[in-house]
């Protein structure tokens, strides 16, 4: 499929002045596309020069379309020496490529110049013509849709999901190539930022391929990542979930009237705003090839749609799992799996599991080369696969069952193991020809050349993830989990040692709402309104009584039914929440832990097991019941490495030391999340740094309690040593009574939380409240009792304990998460999107210095600061806080942080329930210690107000809060502006808007350098300037798509290299996102496409 | 121990009371403990650093954000900070705005890099800064240079060139015009004046004495000077000095301030001619530049001095001035022999009078 790509350059405007003697520019453009280059006219002497030039054609093929961007550069015209560059602006092609999508690009684009940031704007026009041409063995992929979004894009359905779809490439870093020594570094940054382009296209491109293959039309989750291995070359990795997705069929506007906002985690929530769109679109986006492969995969479907294949791989209820817990696998992939499935067994939950690996004899598996031996990840299991949708059945039998989504649809999840994850530490090897590299012109199109070394990198790389996912994979087995969720891969690179790490949720899953009915159950949830819940309750268990002969998961997916319903109808009933348990019932057998755990039967059906705890690296499901608010819960764990040795023996220490960096962060989770009277986690990411003296660790989650499962009992001092002096005893006693004190407080406010979520209900589900109350009330008694968890000090002033007391909620106004939506927070208080924002901070930390509670302020600071900063914008609550962590230097840690803050307001529909109840229950509860409330304001006048803040932002804060807040300047959180400008948000939506359109995935990687940083206000203002100016480059991007929003946004690399004493600074950052296009609840939807003057 | 922390925001949200201490010259330690003073961080558990970090991330914004504020309407177009139009406009009209003690100080000087040098002094009379001084200096030389050689209206070329409101923009069109003419202003004589006196004559003669005035039938020139076809036939009004129209209008002008005091009537009765004489020389004067410049000096030295010495009230300096004016449209002179005085002698003096009484202190 040929195309045609026409470009046309119309004006710029803020041109820098490069002519020192007029002040003015001359400034003309040069255009490059796959070799061929087109000039314009040079504009003399304008800083707003006009050169409406003709259509510059190029004709090529859509695999260039896919891979290369267009090059378009900006220059100062000099007669007699070279011409100065201005700038560059590089245009990602691929979004005009997908079907029904303009075929248009048209706006201003920042200017981008690597040594001096954006240097005016560059008004560009961009057509693609793709002409038919239909060719088996073509290897492009244009119509594959990619979403960075991790989960159902709003306005679709998912039809089928394929699989785990991932590739990589390997290739020489232009920053290391000799020529670097003799190149400016401008020359040197633009050769990188052109050839990550380059990569990323090429690589979606042939990820695409594989979609294509599988029979998908999209990839959803799809994350790429850049692996700067400094002299062995540029890794780029893709990974993604190949789907078949279409979109929701218009019917008329629910009497709801809610947009998708109002309940975001819903995927199907929001087809009823394609209202006003018209059903044209439905099911339009699949060409003809895919739609092909989709009808082919339904018959595949019916023909395996018998009851016995689902009985032994399908059933999530672990008491009935007879067979064997991992399904058959061919028998070949088992003999090259290079893990030891029994070793993972025998450890201690998730963490653990990964000892499989590093933990293993020396010279086993940790060198790089040593495993070697043969193992290809060949693609004939995909060819078997290929083009058949996976349903209940085969997902068994799919290569890698791994989902890359972070929140799924309704039902999808039968029931969750815990999070697994694997590491490995490996070796680069540095051996380089050095006559392979070319001589690299400048202005001559880049080749990317496979060296040799890199085609044997790339085949290494993938033998070392395939030997991590399939870790991955037999660690779920042997949770008797057939899938994984919220997959992430990641990697930390020092010197030539690299450590690549995988997690992801284990979890049984049903396809159940992909096949048979699902177009009624789709629907279902938006069209209830809170009333009619028992019309469509019945109509579903009617539904369900029909397929009953043939499903086992009957009962189950009937209670997930029922939470579904409760949870659209947003009603808080006790008995949709007894019922409404299953997700947390444990997968595995009780006879077979995978790991130690403590079982204990259901709280809601008093029937399955559930464990103590729970940790997930996937967004809560809707279904699940959750009683108290999210609340962010981290662990940093630091050791120190010695530096210098032998690249061998340097990574078997790292390779050592993980495990115990692993535990160390485990029990600090664990600790925290039990100090707040919490028991389950979500959206965990743990993220491993090496650096050359340091190897430091950061988890991050969102606790929240679970109704289902027991709550975690108070914990209790116990030291090892036997205590000595007086002294001792008494600072253990102090000691005691300050975890007493926290925790009281925390439960306090949890307790809270649980009375204004379950509402106005007593009985059935207040049995739980009661038991809390005891527990709370005869607090000196439970120390004695069996339900204590004990932490260990050796010493008083143990760092562990101080870590875990220090540990402090955020200011009252605000809710802190990592998930993308609040749990706990009713959607209607979302009132919209306030800021998407950055955070990052560069610390001097010495791991022979500093000490581990310095390491934790690092972010307590950051987390402490977020707040603060925003505090004009509260009541607010911060979600989808992503870290990521870089040890650039010996002595430096770095952390970038984003995150999107919501502006809440009270909730209306709660409100009523609450006015009359749970105040009195929260009074009623605080009263018999009325003691107690006073000791605590003794001790900590700012806790105290803290802990009680949600008691009393129930009824009253109507009246008593907001007017605080609404004294701030800024009137964002309480009255949202009309939208102005382009959003960016990590959420897949916005809120307080609907998505009209999705115009197509960004991927940006910048590069800024300064030899004068001091010039432009140090280090902090460099930073500061630079973030700023991807946000621009990204919404100059987007606005010429013609959108208004970026969602799914992610920044998955930030790093800073900096020589002060030379004022010399360099930054790398890589953002993506989705663009989309958004319609404001407030405001007439226009749709303003770009639309351009055919002149051609 | 932090090398470095920031904060960026998609939308960049400006806090006003901050931008303020920047525009005061604040630094950010001396903004931070300003600031802690009037805000709770214990609420939010925040340390002095905290705050210290909140306001270098809109310091270094600020700063970011000076080198469009120096060009408004790039400002405007730029995407480089998503910022809301009422917020832009907030930010343009603090960064032009200023304080009247400074630009007082700062009239007549000429905008030049030695003067710029000399505001340390301004920084220590006033109290004002250094850095915010620096700031409105380089404002003024700013827009001065801007519509200096522009043609078309003063007041609306700052609009449109600098986007401030229209009462601001005529603030810096006084400013201008004061500049461009070179109005001597600091003598020791007229610091008694302050911002608003001279800007508010200023402001009287763009209106009538300048290219944009309503009368002014040639409007090729520029705003920012004085009508030259206005200035030629000031010279005409000579004759109201020759002696046969003196004594005419001393007569009219005696016998309308019989309404006044005896004194005041006694005292014009005796100087007469050379009052008469001062306020032609001062119109006839505006032609040679140098002692255009020296409009205010003479208007005080000239006018306003003797009335205090004679201790008129500001009432009786009015009273005097519009008899004086009124009587001499009654002359024939003006009715029947060069009628197209009337308007030259109505925009000449109807501006002096507004400005000598401006001028007039009160006591």
């Amino acid at each position: 499929m040929p195309g045609r790509l026409k470009v046309r350059l119309l004006a710029a405007r803020d041109l820098p002045v490069m002519d020192r003697a007029s002040d003015l520019t001359d400034a003309f453009v040069e255009v490059r596309f796959a070799g061929e280059m087109f000039k314009t006219e040079v504009c003399k002497k304008s800083l707003n020069p006009q050169w409406n030039s003709e259509w510059f054609k190029f004709e090529v093929d859509d695999e260039v379309l896919q891979d290369e961007p267009l090059d378009i550069r900006v220059l100062d015209y000099d007669t007699y020496s070279a011409h100065d560059a201005i700038g560059k602006v590089y245009i990602d092609l691929n979004p005009l490529l997908t079907r029904d999508l303009p075929y248009v690009i048209s706006g201003w684009f920042p200017i981008y110049d690597t040594m001096h940031g954006i240097r005016g704007e560059l008004n560009v026009q961009v057509k693609v013509e793709l002409f038919s041409d239909f060719n088996k063995f073509r290897q492009s992929s244009c119509g594959i849709q990619f979403f960075c979004t991790a989960s159902v894009p709003s306005g679709y359905r998912l039809q089928g999901v394929q699989g785990f779809v991932e590739e990589l490439v390997v290739n020489d870093d232009p920053e290391y190539q000799w020529i670097d020594k003799i190149r400016t570094p401008r020359a040197s940054n633009e050769a990188r930022q052109r050839l990550f382009s380059k990569l990323t296209g090429g690589l979606q491109r042939k990820v695409g391929v594989k979609v294509l293959e599988m029979g998908g039309n999209a990839v959803l989750g799809y994350t790429q990542n850049f692996d700067l291995e400094g002299e062995s070359g540029i890794v780029v990795r893709a990974i993604g979930t190949a789907v078949t997705i279409g979109r929701l069929p218009a019917i008329p506007p629910s009497p709801l009237g809610q947009s998708p906002l109002k309940d975001p985690g819903f995927v199907f929530g929001s087809f009823e705003d394609k209202g006003h769109l018209g059903g044209a679109i439905v099911g339009h986006d699949r060409g003809h090839h895919e739609g092909q492969g989709h009808r082919q995969s339904q018959e595949l479907e019916h023909e395996v749609y018998d009851p016995d294949a689902i009985f032994s791989s399908s059933s999530p209820l672990p008491e009935d799992s007879v067979s064997s817990g991992s399904p058959p696998l061919p028998s070949n992939r088992h003999s090259v799996s290079p893990v030891r499935t029994t070793g993972a067994v025998a450890t201690n939950r998730d963490r653990r599991l990964s000892d499989s690996d590093v933990g293993s004899p020396p010279g086993g598996n940790s060198l790089a080369g040593s495993r070697s031996s043969g193992i290809n990840m060949s693609s004939a299991p995909r060819a078997v696969l290929s083009r058949a949708t996976i349903n209940q059945q085969n997902i068994a039998l799919l290569e890698y069952p791994f989902f890359t989504m972070r929140s799924f649809p309704p039902g999808f999840i039968v029931s969750l193991g815990s999070m697994v994850s694997a590491r490995s530490v490996k070796l680069l090897d540095k051996i380089h020809n050095p006559g392979e590299w070319r001589v690299h012109i400048e202005n001559v199109f880049y080749q990317i050349h496979f060296s040799e070394s890199a085609l044997r990198n790339q085949r290494q790389r993938d033998m070392w993830w395939g030997e991590i996912r399939t870790e991955i994979r037999s660690h779920a087995r042997s949770m008797n989990c057939h899938a994984v969720l919220g997959y992430i891969e990641q990697t930390t690179i020092c010197g030539d040692i690299i450590i690549l790490s995988a997690s992801g949720t284990a979890a049984r899953i049903s396809f159940d709402l992909e096949q048979g009915s699902q177009g009624t159950q789709l629907l279902q949830p938006t069209v209830l309104a809170p009333g009619p819940t028992v019309s469509g309750d019945q109509q579903h268990s009617s539904e369900r009584e029909k397929d009953k002969e043939k499903r086992l998961t009957v009962d189950i997916g009937l209670a997930n039914q029922l939470a579904q319903i409760r949870l659209a109808g947003n009603i808080e009933g006790p008995e949709e929440l007894a019922d409404n348990c299953a997700l947390c019932h444990i997968p595995y057998r009780t006879s077979t832990l995978p790991f130690p755990v403590n079982l204990s039967p259901c709280a809601f059906c008093k029937k399955k097991k559930v464990p103590d705890i729970l940790f997930t690296t996937i967004d809560p499901p809707k279904e699940i019941p959750i009683l108290s608010h999210g609340s962010l819960i981290q662990a940093r764990v630091i050791r120190s490495k010695s530096k210098g040795k032998g690249s061998e023996t340097a990574a078997r220490e790292v390779s050592d030391s993980l495990p115990f960096l692993e535990y160390e962060l485990h029990s600090q989770l664990l600790n925290k999340l039990k100090m707040r009277g919490l028991n389950a986690l979500f959206g965990l990411k743990i993220q491993i740094c090496l650096g050359e003296t340091m190897i430091a660790a950061l988890a991050t989650g969102t606790g929240v309690f679970l109704g289902a499962m027991p709550q975690p009992p108070v914990p209790k001092l116990s030291t090892q040593v036997q205590v000595a002096t007086a002294e001792e005893t008494r600072d253990l006693a102090e000691l005691q009574a300050r975890i007493t004190d926290v925790v009281q407080q925390h439960r306090d406010r949890l307790n809270t939380e649980i009375a204004e979520e379950t509402g106005l209900d007593h009985s059935p589900h207040g049995a739980h409240t009661d038991d809390s109350d005891e527990e709370q009330s005869d607090l000196e008694v439970s120390f004695l009792g069996k339900d204590t968890f004990i932490l260990e000090v050796d010493d008083p002033k143990d760092e562990i304990i101080s870590l875990i007391l220090k540990d402090c909620r955020p200011p009252a106004g605000f809710e802190v998460c990592n998930t993308q939506f609040p749990p706990g927070v009713s959607t209607d208080r979302l009132l919209g999107h306030a800021q998407m924002f950055t955070q990052m901070a560069e610390v001097r930390y010495l791991p022979q210095i500093n000490t581990k509670v310095e390491f934790a302020d690092i972010f307590d600071m950051l987390l402490r600061r977020m707040c603060f900063k925003l505090r004009r914008l509260a009541p607010c609550c911060l979600t989808d806080l992503n870290f990521t962590m870089e040890i650039p230097d010996e002595d430096e840690v770095q952390v970038a942080v984003t995150g999107c803050c919501l502006s809440l307001g009270e909730s209306q529909s709660q409100n009523a329930t609450l006015l009359s109840v749970p105040s009195a229950s929260s009074s009623a509860r605080q009263s018999p210690r009325p003691t107690g409330q006073q000791d605590e304001m003794m001790f900590n006048m700012e806790v105290d107000t803290d802990s009680k803040e949600p008691s009393t932002a129930g009824p009253q804060a109507g009246q008593a809060q907001p007017p605080s807040f609404t004294l701030g300047a800024s009137p964002v959180a309480t009255n949202p502006k009309p939208h102005v400008g382009v959003e960016l948000t990590p959420l897949p939506t916005v809120i307080g808007g609907k998505i009209i359109k999705y115009l197509g995935n960004y991927n940006f990687f910048l590069i800024r350098e300064s030899t004068s940083v001091k010039e432009c206000g140090g280090l902090g203002g460099f930073m500061q300037s630079f973030i700023g100016e991807v946000m621009a480059i990204v919404r100059g991007h987007v606005a010429a798509l013609g959108g208004n929003a970026l969602v799914g946004y992610q920044m998955n690399h930030c790093v800073l290299f900096s020589s002060l004493h030379k004022n010399q600074a360099q930054c790398l950052i890589n953002v993506c996102g989705d663009a989309v296009q958004i319609s404001y609840d407030n405001e007439p939807v226009c749709v303003e496409l770009p639309t351009v003057p055919d002149t051609s | 121990m932090n090398e470095v922390e920031v904060f960026v925001g998609n939308n960049t949200i400006i806090d006003p009371e901050v931008y303020g201490l920047w525009l005061r010259g604040y630094s950010a330690n001396e903004a931070a403990s300003i600031l802690q003073k009037q805000e709770s961080l214990q609420a939010f558990h925040a340390t002095l650093d905290d705050l210290l970090s909140d306001v270098q991330d809109h310091f270094r914004l600020f700063s970011g954000l000076e080198a469009m504020l120096k060009s408004p309407p790039r400002l405007q177009n730029q995407q480089i900070y998503q910022i809301d139009h009422d917020t832009q406009t907030m930010l343009i009209e603090k960064y032009y705005s200023f304080d009247a003690s400074v630009i007082r100080e700062v009239l007549g000087k000429k905008l030049s890099s030695r003067s710029r040098k000399d505001l340390d002094d301004i920084s220590e009379q006033t109290g004002v800064p250094l850095r915010s001084c620096r700031r409105q200096f380089d404002n003024v030389k700013r827009v001065f240079k801007t519509v200096e050689e522009m043609k078309g209206y003063l007041v609306e070329n700052i609009c449109t060139h600098f986007r401030l409101s229209e009462n601001l923009a005529r603030d810096y069109a006084a400013v201008v015009f004061i500049a461009n003419n070179r109005f001597e202003t600091g003598k020791k004589k007229l610091s008694y004046l302050v911002f608003r006196d001279f800007a508010l004559c200023a402001l009287q003669m763009i209106t009538n004495w300048s290219y944009s005035s309503v009368e002014c039938k040639n409007h090729e020139d520029m705003d920012v000077d004085l009508d030259r076809d206005f200035l030629l036939l000031l010279r005409e009004l000579k004759v109201l000095v020759e002696k046969e129209y003196l004594e005419e209008h001393r007569s009219l002008v005696l016998k309308a301030s019989l309404k006044f005091s005896d004194r005041v009537h006694m005292h014009l009765d005796n100087n007469f001619r050379t009052f008469s004489k001062t306020i032609i020389n001062i119109a006839n004067g505006l032609n040679h530049s140098r002692e255009s410049r020296d409009i205010f000096i003479d208007l005080y030295e000239k006018l306003i001095e003797p009335s205090l010495q004679f201790q008129w009230s500001r009432a009786d300096l009015q009273n005097v001035l519009t008899a004086y004016k009124e009587t001499a449209l009654q002359m024939d002179l003006f009715t029947r022999i060069s009628p197209h005085l009337q308007t030259v002698w109505e925009r000449y003096m109807g501006t002096l009078v507004v400005c000598v009484l401006q001028m007039y202190p009160v006591s």
